[in-house]
């Protein structure tokens, strides 16, 4: 029986028709296959713990809502991170939009991840943390995306290109900025001695 | 213009050269030239280097161990969630189209009554534009004419005074709607008769009176053809008004 012969180390295909023909159950293995990869993917770019927890679910919501359309047009990750993507930019939109009616520019996910972390960890760890949030915060949604998905996934421009829906010079020039940007917001922290 | 259209396709490579990403060995060499020979290339290069790897070794504070392990029970506990409440789903999604959907319908409400009112309007305004181009067309020759012409034109007016009050009227009694246009036509027109009658000789009123006023001006066509009117007399009626009418001095 093909059902009973899915575990956690299939592939992808086999998985996925497992659960289109009627196994239930083989989601669950695509869940504990991606799910620290989409968690983090969305962390990076949210950077608060809670609404990447919230994010995450609901991804994988939808991913199974819409498993049984899944044409295999596209690799199966590819169509998982795009999905992981603009649920991400959604939410980043969203904050925006709240943060420029509060002008609230308090960390939130610095005060919540490192609350005990001052205490647990060294100070310039917990420093370079929070310059590495800032640096990330400073990109725009698009370009936060970008730089995720080509630096920290090792995604080719093509793929980033099929997931954001834009041209492969443009995502090209996406991560160049983007990069730009946190080289400048970093240059700033080593002048200012906040960083060595 | 060519050497800066290169500098700028190389500076769009310096982040992959510094991450060994980049395949292409001719593009390798040429940052690599350019690091050598230009000063500014080679401070961005430096400063991109070292801000990449501090992205590279700092991390955000992973979540705890025991996120993951209850984070398959909490999707599915999601999933559950939602198919319960799939019923609604479809209320939930076409929440965000109110907004556009509720001026619209406003708005083609408002065009409907307008367009109801607009059109009861133009048969009323058309209707009283037929009357008024009939009385036009008939010739001002004939008094009796003119007569019936007025009598056309209360009908008319009295056909769109019906049509506004038409509902009202279903409660009253149709013959007494009818008796009073009818009686008020009688009274015009027997006005005008006997102000025509004055103007004959001898007996002719008398005899006109004994032919009787529903009979003479009743509304067919035939009132128009005098001949008609002597058809319904007597033998000895018909010769006494002819002889009347013959020994008349006008």
């Amino acid at each position: 029986m093909e059902v009973n012969n899915i575990n956690i180390n299939s592939e992808d295909s086999d998985i996925i028709e497992s659960f289109i023909n009627g196994n239930e159950s083989a989601f669950n293995y695509l869940v504990l296959k991606y799910q620290r990869k989409i968690y983090w993917v969305v962390r990076k770019m949210v950077l608060d713990h809670d609404d990447s927890d919230d994010i995450t679910q609901e991804v994988f919501v939808k991913l199974y809502k819409s498993l049984k359309d899944f044409r295999g047009e596209s690799s199966f990750y590819t169509y998982l991170y795009k999905i992981a993507v603009n649920y991400s930019l959604n939410h980043l939109k969203k904050q925006k939009k709240v943060t420029e009616r509060t002008k609230d520019i308090d960390d939130e996910s610095f005060r919540l991840s490192s609350g005990d972390a001052l205490q647990d960890e060294g100070y310039d760890e917990t420093i370079m943390k929070k310059v590495l949030i800032e640096a990330i915060k400073t990109l725009p949604e698009q370009q936060r995306a970008v730089f995720n998905l080509r630096f920290y996934e090792n995604l080719s421009y093509e793929e980033i290109s099929k997931i954001t829906k834009k041209s492969v010079g443009g995502m090209k020039a996406n991560y160049f900025h983007a990069v730009k940007k946190i080289e400048e917001i970093i240059r700033q922290k080593r002048l200012n001695g906040t960083i060595n | 213009m060519n050497k800066n259209e290169n500098i700028n396709e190389l500076l769009l490579n310096l982040p992959d050269f510094i991450n060994n990403k980049i395949e292409d060995k001719s593009i390798i060499e040429k940052i690599k030239n350019e690091i050598a020979s230009n000063k500014d290339f080679k401070i961005l290069y430096d400063n991109m280097k070292y801000s990449l790897e501090f992205m590279n070794k700092t991390e955000l504070t992973p979540p705890p161990d025991y996120y993951f392990n209850n984070l398959l029970p909490n999707i599915n506990q999601r999933i559950e969630s939602g198919k319960q409440k799939s019923p609604f789903v479809w209320f939930g999604k076409i929440i965000p189209y109110w907004k556009y959907a509720v001026p619209v319908c406003v708005i083609a409400l408002f065009f409907l009554i307008y367009d109801i009112n607009y059109t009861d309007n133009k048969i009323n305004v058309q209707q009283s534009t037929e009357v008024s181009s009939t009385l036009q067309e008939i010739s001002p020759d004939s008094k009796i004419e003119e007569d019936n012409s007025s009598d056309s034109t209360d009908i008319a007016l009295s056909l769109i005074i019906d049509e506004d009050t038409e509902q009202d009227s279903y409660t009253q009694p149709q013959s007494s709607k009818s008796f009073t246009s009818r009686q008020m036509r009688d009274v015009n027109n027997s006005e005008k008769v006997n102000e025509t009658a004055k103007g004959l000789p001898g007996d002719l009123p008398a005899v006109l009176e004994t032919i009787g006023d529903d009979d003479f001006f009743s509304n067919s066509g035939d009132d128009l053809n005098p001949d008609n009117d002597l058809n319904k007399l007597t033998p000895e009626q018909q010769k006494k008004v002819l002889n009347k009418i013959k020994n008349a001095e006008f």
